[in-house]
């Protein structure tokens, strides 16, 4: 499963290491104001805020070792996403030029926002993550806010498990049928997959009652929210959407 | 002291049973629960942990019944699956997951008892037998009265093995009760202080080695290899 597993915080050197200690709460506020700046702005500065992303994701080790195999999927995504918008665009009657520049405003757009994401779930544990989100919705669920933050942090745990099995089944199955036709390969594999993970599943819930995590207290936010964390989260946002949007 | 008294149990779906399971264990002992698979060793951990609750019979502790949430406070179970137990992202994350805040010194010092000297270290590169080390961690910072371990030398090399036999021996040396479930009786053999033998979700045999190994014939369980050699027979010799 290690081999395999993506989204892992790996931080190189003390810039990393500062992103990922920060507090994951005006973390994630920074990113939805900057995922607000970015969508608006304009194609030039988009063209420009994209090595910063690219650095920040580089800084957390966004292109280091496993977490590198993450990217053809979300490169996969932006394409996807850019050639609708082409196709959509080309069907209402668009010169193909603009359509083209239009799909490639939307994929710089995208490559931002998911290099904000990468950066943002590889800046944080997906337990400090999760008990972030469980504090930003008590307000809202109050005594439930854990279980939000009990399903996300498993949703990040058992993803990349997820993957290797999803891996390990497809050369297993290469190895017993190297010839087996795509058409039986489209249907074996996501049986096996769900098979597999729902055995996985029973044995993770298990895990979590055998530990005692089905309870509030083992998500309850422990760290007391410094005032220094929200500013240098909020402050250089705050700025950017006032300029961008003022 | 714990005690099951008739222990029944069925999964839903009417898969795995488990009926009539009885035995009383005083504190500090070990107890190793021996059967092939699906004999019915996890239920029964599963049911001391207070994961699920019996269907007929009960569990005692100190003499009172206990209900599952009572059972949940006194036990700590380790399951086999490592990678699903182990959630935080770094050693000292996962320690400290359900943890009051003041007690990092001692999961940090307890983690270093048992090798695990890097609270940093991302879980993603623990060895297999670290990351079983990591759940017996968090299971005994828990403070269990009983600790319940299933499979736990499955999937260890030689030092592995050695260490976890270590780490049992010191466990009952500190009164910690504790049910080991295994299938292979050799890690052992020389430790558990009683054994409890399933075979299809029935139990057919307690007792001390001494009573248990002679009549492991047609159990689906081999006796440790160490004490078929005391009596002259090879390892595959058992059931021939």
């Amino acid at each position: 499963m290690a081999a395999l597993a993506g989204l892992l915080p790996q931080p190189l050197g003390r810039v990393g290491r500062a992103l990922l200690d920060w507090d994951a709460r005006p973390k994630i506020a920074f990113a939805l104001l900057l995922g607000c700046v970015f969508w608006r702005l304009p194609g030039q500065a988009l063209w420009a805020v994209l090595p910063a992303g690219a650095a920040a994701c580089a800084a957390l080790g966004g292109f280091r070792g496993p977490n590198l195999r993450l990217w053809p999927g979300g490169a996969a995504f932006v394409a996807l996403w850019a050639a609708v918008k082409a196709g959509l665009d080309l069907a209402a009657g668009a010169m193909p030029a603009a359509a083209l520049a239009g799909a490639g405003l939307l994929a710089a757009r995208l490559l931002v926002l998911l290099l904000l994401g990468l950066s943002l779930a590889l800046a944080a544990s997906p337990l400090r993550m999760g008990r972030a989100f469980a504090w930003y919705l008590s307000p809202v669920l109050r005594s439930r806010a854990w279980e939000a933050a009990l399903a996300l942090t498993l949703m990040v745990h058992f993803l990349p498990l997820a993957w290797a099995r999803a891996a390990g089944l497809a050369r297993v199955l290469s190895l017993r049928w190297p010839d087996c036709p795509w058409s039986r390969r489209v249907l074996l594999l996501p049986q096996a997959l769900l098979r597999t993970l729902a055995a996985d599943t029973w044995a993770q819930t298990l895990a979590v009652a055998a530990r005692g995590l089905d309870g509030p207290g083992a998500w309850r936010e422990t760290r007391a929210a410094s005032p220094a964390a929200w500013a240098a989260g909020l402050v250089p946002a705050a700025l950017l959407a006032w300029a961008t949007f003022f | 002291m714990i005690e099951a008294r008739d222990v029944s149990f069925v999964h839903a779906g009417g898969g795995q049973r488990l009926s009539g399971v009885s035995f009383a264990l005083e504190p500090g002992r070990l107890l190793g629960v021996a059967g092939a698979n699906g004999a019915g060793k996890s239920t029964l951990l599963s049911l001391l942990a207070g994961i699920h609750a019996p269907l007929d019979g009960a569990i005692l502790a100190d003499g009172e019944r206990a209900d599952p949430a009572a059972l949940r406070r006194l036990a700590a179970l380790v399951l086999q699956e490592a990678d699903l137990s182990v959630i935080g992202s770094t050693v000292e994350e996962d320690l400290l997951l359900g943890l009051a805040p003041g007690r990092r010194g001692e999961a940090l010092e307890l983690a270093a008892r048992l090798g695990l000297r890097a609270p940093g270290q991302p879980v993603q590169t623990l060895s297999f037998g670290q990351k079983r080390k990591l759940c017996l961690a968090a299971a005994l910072l828990r403070r269990p009265r009983l600790l319940l371990l299933d499979e736990p030398f499955a999937g260890l090399d030689y030092p592995g093995v050695r260490e976890m036999r270590g780490l049992l021996a010191e466990g009952r040396a500190s009164g910690l009760t504790q049910v080991v479930a295994l299938h292979d009786l050799e890690p052992l053999a020389d430790l558990a202080d009683g054994w409890l033998v399933l075979r299809a979700g029935r139990q057919e045999v307690l007792g001390a080695a001494d009573e248990v190994f002679p009549r492991l014939h047609g159990l689906d369980v081999r006796p440790p290899c160490s004490w078929q050699a005391g009596l002259g027979l090879r390892p595959w010799d058992w059931e021939a």
